[in-house]
């Protein structure tokens, strides 16, 4: 691996170091957004969903008509728990995504962090 | 009152300067052995319920959805819009009741309560948890 020029990394920590106060200030922003915002997950191949807001707060549960009167109530609530954390993960998925965009350094953060992770 | 958060600072805070490995070593166990709490304490679950008390919810101190338990009862008292508004008040009681007991926790077993630690120790402390 070759040494790095010393004047190049200067002028690459000079340039993170600008760039950081305006990712911060995006990063809250796109954390706000996220936040403001509401997801849907799925679950018994739709008939049952649920609407999330991106700080997990559960706004509205829809069933279906027909998954409540031919779902048994165990299943019922399983499917319902299911719709929720789909939903939720849709919610991280969009702040993932929102996040990896942010450019520091000229380099988007997602080179710099793990944003695949769930 | 002593407990694991203010140790892990005060040994931040004693050793800190000295920068040596034992001392990094001590302040890493300690790190580790607080996030193991805490990983512990924020699984634990509660419960809320709708006010029929016929829809329940479990959720844990971290805020994810553990189980909706739907009673056969509510299955015939409620259409189905109903059950889905029975639902959504179940899972925010369960929530109301997650962030209080979190937050009861948190100052019970590690002595932090809200205003009297700086965001400056929590990242300190944060920071040495991930290594």
């Amino acid at each position: 691996m070759p040494t790095p020029d010393p004047s190049e990394v200067v002028t690459m920590l000079n340039r993170l170091t600008a760039d950081l106060p305006a990712a911060q200030e995006q990063a809250s922003q796109v954390a706000a957004q996220i936040a403001e915002a509401t997801f849907e997950g799925t679950a018994a191949d739709g008939r049952i969903s649920a609407t999330v807001t991106g700080l997990g707060v559960v706004t509205k549960v829809r069933i279906g008509e027909l998954a409540r009167r031919g779902m048994d109530n165990l299943t019922l609530g399983e499917a319902v728990t299911e719709a929720v954390r789909a939903g939720e993960a849709v919610g991280r998925k969009a702040l993932r995504d929102r996040m990896a965009e942010l450019a520091i350094g000229g380099r988007a953060l997602s080179e710099y962090a793990p944003f695949g992770r769930d | 009152m002593t407990n694991e958060f203010d140790a892990l600072r005060d040994l931040l805070d004693r050793e800190g300067r000295a920068a040596n490995p034992s001392a990094f070593r001590r302040m890493a166990e300690a790190a580790t052995a607080l996030h193991d709490q805490l990983t512990r304490e924020l699984s634990q679950t509660v419960g809320g319920a709708d006010p029929t008390g016929y829809v329940q919810a479990t959720v844990r101190l971290d805020g994810g959805v553990e189980s909706v338990y739907i009673s056969p009862h509510a299955l015939r008292q409620f259409d189905a819009a109903g059950l889905g508004r029975a639902c959504v008040s179940a899972l925010a009681a369960a929530r109301q009741a997650s962030s209080e007991t979190l937050a009861e926790r948190l100052g019970e077993r590690f002595g932090i309560r809200p205003g009297e630690y700086t965001n400056a120790d929590l990242a300190r402390i944060d920071r040495l948890a991930v290594y």
